[in-house]
């Protein structure tokens, strides 16, 4: 679901952000590791992942974070991508074939300048309801737009 | 054509990488190609087809920078900034800054900051972001 723009101006704090689940697999990860050059064996190679403290391959926090952006892009369109910022942890692996949830709550909006700055969580959590990545999300947005 | 990041850069020796230390500068060009990658990966395309989404201008950034540094295996990525302060369009080539900002030692790993931060053309930042990461302490 994407925001138009009277929608991203009535969002309130305490809102929920439009949310973006997605499947892992192991093609999964490895069409990230072709993307980002990360060929790391914990990401690709079964094999060795089965014998580390993991058990199994791990997605690249680095994928499960693009999957926040996107609900972002998603809520904040072209304002993500030209005043975003986005602080998180990665507080645990996910696993090739685990579902990713990613939700956002905006926390507070604040009127600067011309602008409406937004303070949102962020966090992405896997089928057991495991928090896999935590962290906060700000975007500007302009009140007149 | 498939631009790659300059390849003529040795990577640094983790133990050689202190506080402050600058990255030689790299670029990489945001080709069609990759970027139809990583939204192959990401199960996604950008609302703009002529817009590199903005996660991808940090991962490619991460692609550029990181061939400078030699991660121990076993390495984790603890945490991740990034500030995004322009819209980049595809096909762009960025130059991208890096520097240690911040290296932890202790009895079995490490904590190190890599800040990043990424330029076009008209040398105007698109990108800063910081990328820490936990590398385990093998001396």
């Amino acid at each position: 679901m994407v925001l138009c723009n009277s929608e991203i101006l009535r969002l309130q704090p305490g809102d929920a952000l439009p949310g973006v689940i997605r499947h892992l697999s192991q093609e999964t990860i490895n069409l990230y590791a072709e993307a980002s050059g990360d060929f790391n064996p914990i990401h690709v190679d079964e094999k060795y992942a089965a014998q580390t403290a993991f058990g199994s391959t791990v997605a690249h926090g680095m994928l499960i974070l693009a999957y926040v952006s996107e609900m972002m892009t998603q809520t904040f369109k072209e304002n993500w991508s030209s005043t975003g910022k986005l602080s998180v942890r990665f507080k645990a692996p996910a696993h090739s074939k685990d579902t990713v949830t990613v939700s956002g709550k905006v926390n507070s909006i604040r009127r600067e300048n011309g602008n409406l700055n937004f303070v949102c969580s962020v966090d992405c959590r896997n089928q057991k309801d495991e928090i896999i990545v935590t962290g906060k999300a700000m975007v500007k947005v302009r009140a007149d737009n | 054509m498939e631009s790659e990041a300059n390849r003529s850069i040795s990577p640094k020796e983790f133990k050689d990488l202190e506080i402050g230390y600058k990255f030689s500068p790299v670029s990489y060009e945001l080709t069609p190609s990759s970027i139809s990658k990583f939204e192959e990966a990401v199960g996604t395309c950008s609302p703009d087809a002529n817009l590199v989404p903005p996660l991808a201008t940090l991962i490619y950034a991460m692609k550029a920078v990181f061939q400078c540094i030699e991660i121990p295996p076993g390495s984790i990525h603890a945490s991740q900034e990034a500030e995004f302060l322009k819209p980049v369009a595809i096909g762009s080539r960025l130059n991208y800054h890096a520097q240690i900002g911040q290296k932890t030692s202790r009895s079995k790993m490490n904590i190190i900051a890599v800040k990043i931060n990424a330029f076009d053309q008209d040398k105007e930042m698109v990108l800063s972001a910081v990328t820490t990461l936990i590398t385990p302490n093998s001396s």
